[in-house]
């Protein structure tokens, strides 16, 4: 499967999804003007992955702030690991807060809550 | 000659102004994502080197996006497609105070209003599961975080006001003002 990397910008994250190097993140800022036209890519990447993923799945996020409009791609990206049906897949999230910054910790607890899964907290 | 002493005098009347109000910031203008991308560039700098926590900044920054990100979705555009608005930024010693100004249709008016009344009520828990709430029922589709950024503009802040003056048949001016304490925030 192809890597996908996408560099930051102003307002939008840097993105590295590397099966081959078992290597998938997300950090940065993320505030672009049109949510979807930036994460349609990265979750249409995502869906064929969970269709061939084998091997165990540690996604990182490492977010310094980001917009209202970016918690649905977030939690959509979260939800369709979720779904992959080949439980050697077995899928883990780092989630990665500016030492002292709870809000972005409490986000992360957020989505842990709305996929269900136990996230890993680290902070920088 | 007299209307160049009257722009001598502005000038030196919004200094004045802007000094005994404590901004860090002002801006008016037509804003667009661009420009939000360099307002948020200084305000980071700005904060950075004062002493305040990482939380403190991240909120105050999350804020101005929301606001201004607001101003470029739902502000009412002029005759020829800009859209004026309005950001000051105040610092004291324990506040941020976030001003945002902008033009709405009047017949938005009614329905805004009753939002951020409805916002006003809410405990800081009610605002979380009121965001969890709508995040829940939210489609990628939908361009605007369907309500999300002003739940998220009250969660990050200890006080919102706002008002509307009415300009003419078709549009009234929107304020709003975020009042963001740091010291109520953890320090580390």
């Amino acid at each position: 499967m192809d890597i996908l990397k996408i560099k930051p910008t102003n307002d939008t994250p840097a993105i590295t999804l590397d099966p081959e190097n078992n290597i998938f993140e997300i950090s940065g800022k993320s505030y672009p003007e049109d949510t979807k036209d930036f994460y349609s890519p990265v979750l249409k990447w995502i869906e064929e992955y969970a269709n061939e993923c084998k091997t165990e799945t540690s996604i990182s996020f490492k977010l310094t702030y980001f917009n209202s409009s970016s918690y649905k791609p977030i939690l959509d990206i979260l939800n369709k690991l979720k779904e992959v049906k080949n439980h050697q897949c077995n899928f883990k999230v780092q989630w990665h807060y500016k030492e002292g910054d709870l809000d972005m910790k409490e986000a992360g607890e957020e989505f842990s809550e709305l996929v269900e899964v136990p996230f890993t907290f680290h902070s920088f | 000659m007299s209307k160049l002493i009257d722009g001598h005098q502005l000038a030196y009347d919004w200094f004045v102004l802007s000094e005994k109000s404590n901004l860090i910031l002002s801006f008016k203008g037509d804003f667009n994502q661009d420009l939000i991308t360099v307002l948020l560039s200084i305000t980071e700098k700005k904060s950075n080197s004062a002493d305040n926590t990482d939380m403190a900044t991240t909120r105050l920054l999350t804020v101005i996006m929301e606001c201004l990100q607001n101003i470029c979705k739902h502000a009412l555009p002029t005759e020829n497609g800009f859209k004026p608005g309005l950001i000051l930024v105040s610092q004291t010693d324990d506040l941020y105070t976030v001003r945002v100004g902008n033009l709405m249709s009047n017949s938005e008016v009614e329905s805004l209003t009753k939002e951020l009344k409805d916002l006003q009520k809410l405990s800081k828990d009610e605002l979380k599961s009121r965001h969890k709430e709508v995040l829940s029922k939210t489609e990628l589709s939908s361009k605007s975080g369907a309500g999300l950024g002003l739940i998220g503009v009250f969660r990050k802040t200890d006080k919102v006001d706002f008002d509307f003056k009415k300009i003419d048949d078709l549009s009234s001016f929107f304020n709003l003002t975020a009042e963001i304490s740091v010291n109520s925030l953890e320090k580390k």
